[in-house]
C-alpha cells in the first residue's frame, strides 16, 4: 500500500514538473518582450542569419550604452518572410523586425508596421539625404502608402563573380574585369574545366545557388525584371535560360544544381573556377586558402546586379517601442553601421560610412578589387526583391528544371512566369 | 430493477473513463474535420474573416495540373514506400529469426535507423546520393557506371532514391519488431511437418511462414500505408522539398506550404479534405479485406 | 536379424544428423554472411553521419570521399555542445518528450480500460470510432488545430503539443487494450466481490501488473517524439522553444551564407542526437519486443 501511495506522489510530482515546464515554455515565449522589475526591457530582435548574441559586436554595444536594454535575438534562418507573415499573424511577431524588401509595403498597408517619421524628424545619429541612390528612390517608392518611411536600410548588398587567382594563373587566363561580357565568361569557364575521364575534377563556374543571380541574368539580358509592381520577364529570361543550359548541358563548365538545398560551395572547396554569389560571400570566403578576388558580374546587354537590403521595422504591436527605436536609431548611427560593416563586410547605404570602408575586410588570399562595389552599385536595381519571395524562389525552380532537362525553355515563359504573375495577383 | 441499475451505473463509469477521449475527439479530432470542410469552402489569409465561395476551391483544384500531379505523386509514393518498407521489415525479421548466436547485436543494428530522426537521415541522403561528390555514385564508379544519375534531381532516380530512405524509418523498425515476435510464434510443428517433406528454406516459406503470419502482414500494411501519409512530410520536406519540379511534391507537402507559407487556408482545407477522403477510402478498402483480424466486441 | 537391422537403423539415422550438421554448418556461414552483409547495409547511412561530422567542411566537399579523414576533427563536437542553442534544443525535446509520454499513457490506459474489461452501450460503436481516427493524418487536422490555439493564444508554445496527448492518442489507446485484455478477467472479479469500485480495480490492481505495456508505449512515445518534425514546425517559432527535429534542419549555417550548411557540423549534431534513441534502446529492447507480441493481434 505504502509502495503504491509513493508510486502515486512521484508519478504527481511528474506530472506536475511537466505542466511546470510546459507552461514554464509559454511563458517564455516572445509575444511581447518582457519587463522586469527592476525596469530592463527586453527588446526582440529579428534576423535571418545565425548569430551568437554573446559574440555579436552590434548588439553587446548597443547594451553597454542603454544597459537597461537587453536584445533576445530571434534567428530564422529558413523561410524568413513566411515565418515572420506567420508570427504577425499569431501575434509572436519581435519588436524589430528586419524585414525584407519584398514585406514592406504589405506591412505597412496592414498597420503591422509603424510610421518612423516623427522618430527621424528628432534625430540627429543619421541624416536621410545621406543614403545611395537606389535605397532613396526604394524608400520613395515606399512612402506610397501616405508619403511616410516604414523603415530604414541595415546596409546594402549586391551580387559579384568571384574567381580563384590560382586556377587562373595555372591555366594562363586572364583575370576577369568589368568588361567581361557573358562569351568572354563562357570562353574562361571552357579553358578552366579540367576533366580526368568521364569524371570532371575542376569546374569552370559552379552551379547557380542564389536566386538573384538568375535575376541578375535577366535584367543583364534585357528584362527589366519588375515593371509597375508586375513581372517583367521575357527575352532576357529566354537568353538567361539558353545561356545558362549552354554552360550546364552542352559546354558542361557547370555541374547541374542540386534541389532540396545547396550541399557544397564547389568555389570554397577549391573545385570551381568562378562562381556567382551575393556580395556578402566576402565574409565567408575571406577563409578560403587559395587566392581569389572579385569582378562586377559579367554582362549581356547591359550592366545588371540585383540590389539587396533588409529594413529595420517597428513592430506596431510592440510594447516597447521607445526602446525599439533606440535601438534602430543607434544601428542606424555612424557607430551601428560601422559595426555591422565589420561583422557583415556589407557596406552601408549611408554614404558617409560607406566612404570609410569599415566594410573592407581583406583576408589571408584576398580580396582586393574592393571598388567592385562602386562598379556594382552604379547598375544596381532593386529587382525581383520587390516581389513575393515564395513566388520567386518557386520560379527558380522552374529555371533549374530547365537545366535539368525538366522542362521546356519555352513553356517556363509561356506558362510559368505568367502563372506566377497570377499568384502574386492573388495575393494581393 | 437491480440490473437496470447496475448497467446505468456501468455505462457511467464507462463513460467517465471515456471522458478524456471523447473531449478530444471534439476538439482536436471530429471537431477539425468539420472545421476543415467548412473552411474548405472558404477563402481566408488569417486576415479578416473568412470569405463563402462554395467550391470554388474544389473547382481551381481539380483544373490545376499541381494538384493531379501532387495526387498522382502521393499515390505512387505510398505505394512504394509501403511496398518497401512491409518487404525489408519481413526481410529484416526473416533474417533475425536465424538460429545463430549474437542475434542482439545484429537486431540493434537493423533498428537503429528506426530511432534516427529522418531530418537527419534527410541531410546524409543529400551527401551521399550527390551527383557529383556522393560516396553512392563514387562506389558505382567501382563497378563500371561512371555516368552516374542525378539521383536526387532526376523525376525518375528520385524514387529509387525514396524506396531506400524508405528502408531506414521508424515505421519500418517498427514493423520489423512486429514481424520478428509473430515469426516466433509459428507453431513449430507446421515446419517439422514440412521438414518431413524434404522442402527446402523457400518452400518453407512460402507454404508455412506467410500463411501463418498472413493477419500480422495485413494489419502492417494498413498501419504502414496510414503512416505514409504522415510520415511522407518527415522524409521529404527535408530531403527534397517537394522537388526536383514538383515530382515529389506529395500532398501532405502540399497542404503545409498552402497553408503556412501561402497563407491560403481555404483552399489548404480543401487539399487536406481530399487527403482525408483519400485515407478514409483506402482505410475502408483494406479493413474490408482483413475481416478475419479485428475483433469488435458487442 | 534384429541387431543387424538396429545398427542399419542407428548409422541411418547418424548418416541424416551428419548430413544435417554439414548442411547446418554451410547454412550457418552462408547465414552469418546475409547478416552481416545487411547488418553494414543498415548501419552505412550512420557510419556515413560520423565519418562526416569529423570532416572540415571543405573536407565534406572532397572527391573522392574518403571513409576515415585524414586529420578527424574531433573538434567540431565541442563546437556543437558549446553552441548555447544545442542545448536548448535538446532541453526542448526532452520536454516535448516527458509531457507527451505522460500524457498518453495517463489518457490512453484509462480510455482503454472500459474498452477492455466492461459491457457498456455502444462499446462497440466507441471502438470503431477509435480505430477510424487511428487513420485520421495529422496534415488533414493540423489548420483547424493551429486555428484554435490561436483563439487560446497558445501558439508559439509547448501547450499545442503536449495538451492533445492528455485525451489518448487512438494507437496508444488500441495497444493497452490488446494488453488488458490478456490480463484474466476473475481478477476484476475478485476485486469487485471484496467491494472495489471500478476506478480502484483500474488504479490498485490492473496498473501495477501492466508495467510492460507502460514501458512499451512509453518508449514509442519517446522514440516518437524525438523524431517528430511536422507539429512543431507549424506552432512553434522562437529559437529557445524548437526541439532538436527543428533546430537541426537550420542551426548549423555558415555565417554569411543562408543557404549554405555547414554540414560538418551537422553531422556532429546529427550523431549527438542518435546517441539517447539508441541508449533508450538498448534499455528497453526487451519490453519493446514483449509489448509487441501481447499486442499479438492474433484476436
Amino acid at each position: 500500500m505504502k509502495n503504491k501511495r509513493r508510486f502515486y506522489s512521484i508519478f504527481a510530482v511528474i506530472l506536475l514538473l511537466v505542466l511546470t515546464t510546459a507552461l514554464a515554455g509559454c511563458g517564455n515565449t516572445n509575444r511581447s518582450s518582457g519587463s522586469s522589475k527592476d525596469g530592463k526591457v527586453t527588446l526582440t530582435f529579428s534576423m535571418w542569419d545565425t548569430l551568437d548574441p554573446n559574440k555579436t559586436d552590434f548588439i553587446q554595444e548597443f547594451q553597454k550604452k542603454y544597459p537597461n536594454i537587453k536584445i533576445k535575438l530571434i534567428n530564422i534562418p529558413n523561410d524568413y518572410s513566411q515565418k515572420i507573415h506567420s508570427m504577425l499573424i499569431g501575434g509572436t511577431a519581435p519588436d524589430v523586425i528586419l524585414s525584407w524588401e519584398a514585406d514592406v509595403n504589405g506591412f505597412a498597408k496592414n498597420g503591422a508596421i509603424d510610421p518612423l517619421d516623427s522618430y527621424i524628424k528628432k534625430t540627429e545619429a543619421f541624416n536621410m539625404n545621406d543614403f545611395i541612390p537606389a535605397v532613396s528612390e526604394l524608400n520613395k517608392s515606399l512612402e506610397s502608402t501616405g508619403g511616410k518611411v516604414y523603415g530604414l536600410p541595415w546596409c546594402y548588398a549586391t551580387e559579384f563573380l568571384y574567381y580563384n587567382k590560382d586556377m587562373f594563373d595555372k591555366a594562363g587566363v586572364p583575370y576577369p574585369n568589368e568588361n567581361w561580357t557573358w562569351k568572354d565568361y563562357e570562353a574562361a569557364a571552357k579553358k578552366l574545366t579540367i576533366r580526368n575521364g568521364s569524371e570532371t575534377t575542376q569546374w569552370g563556374t559552379d552551379a547557380i545557388s542564389f536566386p538573384g543571380i538568375w535575376y541578375s541574368m535577366a535584367g543583364s539580358a534585357g528584362d527589366d525584371i519588375v515593371r509597375n509592381g508586375k513581372l517583367d520577364l521575357k527575352d532576357g529570361l529566354k537568353k538567361a535560360l539558353e545561356f545558362q543550359n549552354q554552360l550546364t548541358n552542352v559546354d558542361k563548365v557547370s555541374p547541374q544544381p542540386s534541389s532540396g538545398g545547396q550541399v557544397a560551395d564547389l568555389f570554397a572547396a577549391g573545385k570551381a573556377a568562378m562562381t556567382r554569389q551575393g556580395s556578402w560571400y566576402t565574409l565567408g570566403y575571406a577563409k578560403n586558402d587559395f587566392n581569389w578576388d572579385m569582378a562586377p558580374l559579367p554582362k549581356d546587354e547591359r550592366q545588371y546586379a540585383s540590389l539587396h537590403t533588409g529594413f529595420f521595422t517597428i513592430n506596431s504591436a510592440s510594447k516597447h517601442k521607445a526602446e525599439a527605436w533606440k535601438f534602430i536609431e543607434f544601428m542606424m548611427s555612424k557607430q551601428g553601421q560601422t559595426l555591422l560593416s565589420k561583422q557583415y563586410h556589407n557596406p552601408s547605404a549611408e554614404k558617409s560610412v560607406m566612404a570609410e570602408g569599415a566594410y573592407k575586410s581583406t583576408g589571408e588570399h584576398g580580396p582586393s578589387n574592393w571598388d567592385t562595389f562602386d562598379k556594382t552599385a552604379d547598375a544596381g536595381r532593386f529587382g525581383y526583391v520587390l516581389l513575393n519571395p515564395t513566388v520567386t524562389d518557386d520560379l527558380v525552380n522552374d529555371f533549374n528544371s530547365v537545366l535539368l532537362g525538366q522542362k521546356k525553355i519555352d513553356d517556363v515563359i509561356n506558362k510559368d512566369v505568367p502563372a506566377a504573375q497570377k499568384k502574386l495577383n492573388e495575393d494581393k | 430493477m437491480k440490473k437496470g441499475k447496475m448497467t446505468w451505473k456501468e455505462n457511467l463509469s464507462a463513460y467517465s473513463f471515456l471522458s478524456p477521449w471523447i473531449i478530444g475527439l471534439i476538439l482536436f479530432t471530429g471537431g477539425p474535420i468539420i472545421v476543415s470542410i467548412l473552411l474548405s469552402l472558404c477563402k481566408w489569409n488569417l486576415l479578416g474573416s473568412p470569405r463563402f465561395i462554395g467550391f470554388a476551391n474544389y473547382s481551381q483544384m481539380f483544373a490545376d495540373s499541381e494538384f493531379l500531379n501532387s495526387l498522382k505523386v502521393t499515390i505512387i509514393f505510398t505505394i512504394i514506400s509501403v511496398a518497401v518498407s512491409v518487404f525489408a521489415a519481413l526481410f529484416l525479421a526473416v533474417l533475425l529469426n536465424f538460429k545463430v548466436k549474437f542475434v542482439g547485436i545484429f537486431q540493434f543494428f537493423y533498428f537503429v535507423p528506426a530511432v534516427m530522426p529522418s531530418v537527419v537521415m534527410a541531410f546524409v541522403f543529400k551527401l551521399m546520393f550527390n551527383k557529383e561528390l556522393g560516396v553512392v555514385n563514387y562506389l558505382l564508379s567501382f563497378i563500371g557506371i561512371h555516368n552516374a544519375p542525378n539521383w536526387l534531381n532526376d523525376s525518375f532516380w528520385i524514387w529509387p532514391t525514396l524506396a531506400y530512405a524508405s528502408i531506414f524509418t521508424y515505421s519500418t523498425g517498427q514493423m520489423m519488431l512486429i514481424f520478428a515476435s509473430s515469426l516466433k510464434e509459428v507453431p513449430p510443428e507446421l515446419y517439422e511437418a514440412c521438414d518431413l517433406d524434404g522442402a527446402n528454406f523457400v518452400q518453407r516459406f512460402i507454404h508455412v511462414t506467410l500463411p501463418s503470419i498472413s493477419p500480422i502482414i495485413l494489419f502492417n500494411v494498413v498501419v504502414a500505408t496510414v503512416s505514409s501519409f504522415n510520415s511522407s512530410f518527415t522524409l521529404i520536406y527535408p530531403l527534397t522539398d517537394g522537388g526536383p519540379n514538383n515530382a515529389t511534391e506529395v500532398l501532405s507537402l502540399s497542404i503545409f506550404k498552402n497553408a503556412f507559407k501561402l497563407f491560403d487556408m481555404g483552399y489548404a482545407s480543401a487539399l487536406a479534405v481530399i487527403l482525408f477522403i483519400i485515407v478514409a477510402v483506402v482505410a475502408a478498402f483494406q479493413f474490408r479485406m482483413s475481416k478475419n483480424w479485428v475483433h469488435y466486441d458487442a | 536379424m534384429e541387431p543387424v537391422q538396429t545398427s542399419k537403423l542407428n548409422s541411418k539415422v547418424k548418416h541424416e544428423s551428419e548430413v544435417k550438421m554439414k548442411k547446418g554448418t554451410g547454412t550457418k556461414a552462408l547465414q552469418y554472411a546475409l547478416l552481416i552483409i545487411v547488418a553494414i547495409f543498415m548501419a552505412f547511412p550512420i557510419i556515413w553521419i560520423f565519418s562526416n561530422s569529423l570532416k572540415t567542411l571543405n573536407g565534406i566537399s572532397e572527391y573522392p570521399p574518403k571513409l576515415i579523414p585524414a586529420h578527424p576533427q574531433w573538434e567540431n563536437y565541442v563546437e556543437v555542445l558549446k553552441n548555447s542553442n544545442t542545448l536548448t534544443y535538446l532541453r526542448n525535446s526532452l520536454i516535448l518528450i516527458v509531457g507527451n509520454t505522460v500524457g498518453t499513457l495517463i489518457s490512453s490506459a484509462v480510455v482503454a480500460y472500459p474498452l477492455a474489461r466492461m459491457r457498456f452501450k455502444g462499446a462497440g460503436v466507441i471502438f470503431a470510432i477509435i480505430l477510424a481516427t487511428m487513420m485520421v493524418p495529422t496534415v488533414t487536422t493540423i489548420i483547424p488545430q493551429f486555428l484554435l490555439f490561436r483563439q487560446f493564444g497558445w501558439l508559439d508554445t509547448f501547450l499545442p503539443l503536449i495538451i492533445p496527448s492528455f485525451f489518448a492518442y487512438p494507437y496508444n489507446v488500441f495497444l493497452f487494450r490488446q494488453f488488458f485484455k490478456t490480463i484474466p478477467r476473475s481478477i476484476d472479479e475478485s476485486a469487485m466481490i471484496d467491494g472495489c469500485n471500478r476506478w480502484q480495480i483500474f488504479t490498485k490492481i490492473l496498473v501495477p501488473i501492466s508495467k510492460p505495456i507502460f514501458i512499451t508505449v512509453g518508449v514509442l512515445s519517446a522514440i516518437y517524439w524525438w523524431n517528430e518534425l511536422f507539429t512543431p514546425l507549424v506552432f512553434i517559432n522562437s529559437e529557445n522553444l524548437k526541439p532538436l527535429t527543428i533546430g537541426a534542419l537550420s542551426s548549423f549555417k555558415v555565417q554569411g551564407a543562408t543557404n549554405l550548411t555547414a554540414w560538418n557540423l551537422q553531422m556532429a549534431m546529427a550523431m549527438i542526437m542518435a546517441i539517447p534513441p539508441m541508449i533508450l534502446y538498448l534499455f528497453a529492447n526487451k519490453f519493446l519486443v514483449a509489448g509487441m507480441k501481447t499486442s499479438g493481434l492474433k484476436d
